[in-house]
């Protein structure tokens, strides 16, 4: 407490500081992809079983973030930065850096993440030999569209959780308020 | 209802949309339906390679990120000062795909010769199914009409875009069964995305390092190498290719000695990639400028006043 005695804070101004301080650059949205929003009256359906597919994206995400940190930490990219570290692969071209000269380690690690997350073809696949789509050639609204799915999906197989097939028939029951699924 | 491609005293009704969009709120769902109906007439007639005369300024991937491409038209000039062209992949992943959609046709249907809206591998019923839009439009709107507008329209979308004759630009890249622009033209578009042959592959393709062409890691599309950019560039008298489709760590990386670009214009994609963003500006000369940036500050900070405080005096 002695020590303290020739240090004043000013609280009034660092209180007015602190009101008025500039604008920081934050991000508050909530993680991708997207969450559904899970209704207690169930009108949109919190069974979407997308729940598996969402930790398996987060991870791909997670790991995508952590090679774009070295990437970025190693700070060699193509036209931006010449000059600056290489590593021993690089030495082949080490003038031109111009192409995805993919052979270190990070970038490498980087594709291969990237690779990870964009998988978006397997996964339309999959799920269309699931016959889980709405087919496009389906005029009918998305009622009927659903009623269809829905029947198809008996709660007890939404709920053993399958992995990829669940995710749509979970989402097909969404569309629709629980009693659709009554077929 | 009247298909004349916006009649002058419907601007006013326009303008207003789009200045509520640009406050990142949606349109109702007659709107957007109205809206639609506009944009289909006008996309009908765009060209599979849809000429574009410089200046222009060349986007990637936004996907949903509303408030990035917001940042976006800040940094580049809002549309109509500067001419924009879009590669795709406005939905899906990011938080706010109706808005983001909806602005940018809504744009189109006012400025229809100021800025292009390429069709991405997103821009499809069944991606939007898996990764978000479908959800969001749900929603947003309660029931899947607004979701069933979008995906009927993305069918008009335009799959490439030429600029000046010179720089040709899609989503995703080549096909193998696609030798000249004119193969391109020849092709009906209007229908879902297929699952394979020469109009999937324009949407789905990566450039690779590989030579000749790959089997792409994503199921759909080829990987295709540096010969293959050098020739369909040589047949076709393009300097460059410009693509997105790819998250890169700059918003933009050259490929192919530099005979093909990939721009990426989702910054912090996900939210948490930590990724640049990048446009490609082409000037009058056809001169070419990158600009990055960064996420925009989030929604409802207002500008504070920097006050100086007392002890820097």
């Amino acid at each position: 407490m002695k020590n303290r005695g020739h240090v004043r804070w000013n609280e009034a101004n660092l209180g007015e500081i602190e009101k008025n301080k500039p604008v920081r650059q934050k991000i508050t949205e909530p993680k991708t992809p997207y969450h559904p929003m899970i209704e207690d009256d169930g009108s949109l359906s919190p069974i979407r079983g997308t729940f598996n597919d969402l930790v398996d994206n987060a991870e791909h995400a997670e790991a995508i973030r952590h090679a774009l940190n070295d990437v970025a930490s190693s700070s060699r990219d193509s036209a931006l930065c010449s000059g600056g570290w290489t590593s021993s692969e690089d030495e082949g071209d080490a003038m031109e850096q111009d192409d995805e000269d993919s052979e270190t380690e990070r970038s490498k690690s980087f594709k291969e993440h990237r690779r990870a997350h964009y998988d978006e073809f397997l996964k339309v696949k999959e799920l269309r030999r699931k016959g889980s789509f709405m087919e496009d050639e389906s005029d009918e609204d998305e009622g009927t569209g659903s009623k269809k799915d829905g029947g198809a999906d008996s709660s007890s197989s939404v709920t053993a959780g399958v992995k990829d097939i669940d995710m749509h028939k979970g989402k097909f029951t969404t569309t629709h308020p629980p009693t659709a699924n009554g077929t | 209802m009247s298909f004349d491609p916006v009649p002058s005293n419907s601007y006013h009704n326009l303008d207003e949309q789009i200045a509520q969009l640009m406050q990142c709120k949606p349109l109702s769902e007659q709107e957007v339906r109205a809206l639609c109906e506009k944009a289909k007439e006008i996309l009908m007639d765009e060209s599979n390679v849809q000429p574009v005369k410089s200046p222009v300024t060349i986007c990637g991937d936004i996907h949903g990120q509303f408030h990035d491409l917001a940042e976006l038209f800040r940094i580049g000039g809002k549309c109509p000062d500067t001419n924009y062209l879009f590669m795709g992949d406005y939905v899906d992943r990011g938080y706010y795909s109706v808005e983001t959609v909806t602005l940018l046709v809504a744009l189109k249907v006012r400025y229809p010769q100021r800025i292009t809206i390429l069709r991405g591998n997103h821009e499809s019923r069944q991606i939007t199914q898996v990764y978000g839009f479908y959800d969001e439009c749900l929603r947003k709107y309660g029931n899947a009409n607004v979701w069933k507008i979008f995906t009927d329209l993305f069918d008009y979308f335009p799959l490439t875009a030429l600029v000046e004759s010179e720089i040709f630009c899609l989503h995703g890249g080549l096909s193998p069964s696609i030798e000249t622009l004119d193969n391109i033209r020849n092709f009906d578009r209007v229908q879902e995305v297929p699952h394979e042959g020469p109009m999937c592959d324009l949407l789905w393709s990566d450039p690779d390092d590989r030579c000749g062409w790959g089997i792409s890691p994503r199921g759909a599309g080829y990987t295709f190498g540096q010969d293959i950019s050098d020739q369909f560039n040589h047949t076709n008298n393009l300097k460059l290719i410009a693509r997105a489709h790819q998250l890169v760590m700059e918003g933009f990386n050259w490929a192919h000695d530099q005979k093909v670009v990939t721009i990426f214009s989702a910054p912090n994609y996900c939210y948490r990639c930590g990724n640049m963003a990048s446009i490609l500006e082409v000037d009058d000369c056809k001169g070419h400028t990158f600009i990055q940036f960064e996420p925009a500050p989030r929604r409802g900070e207002p500008d504070v006043t920097r006050r100086t405080p007392d002890y820097f005096l």
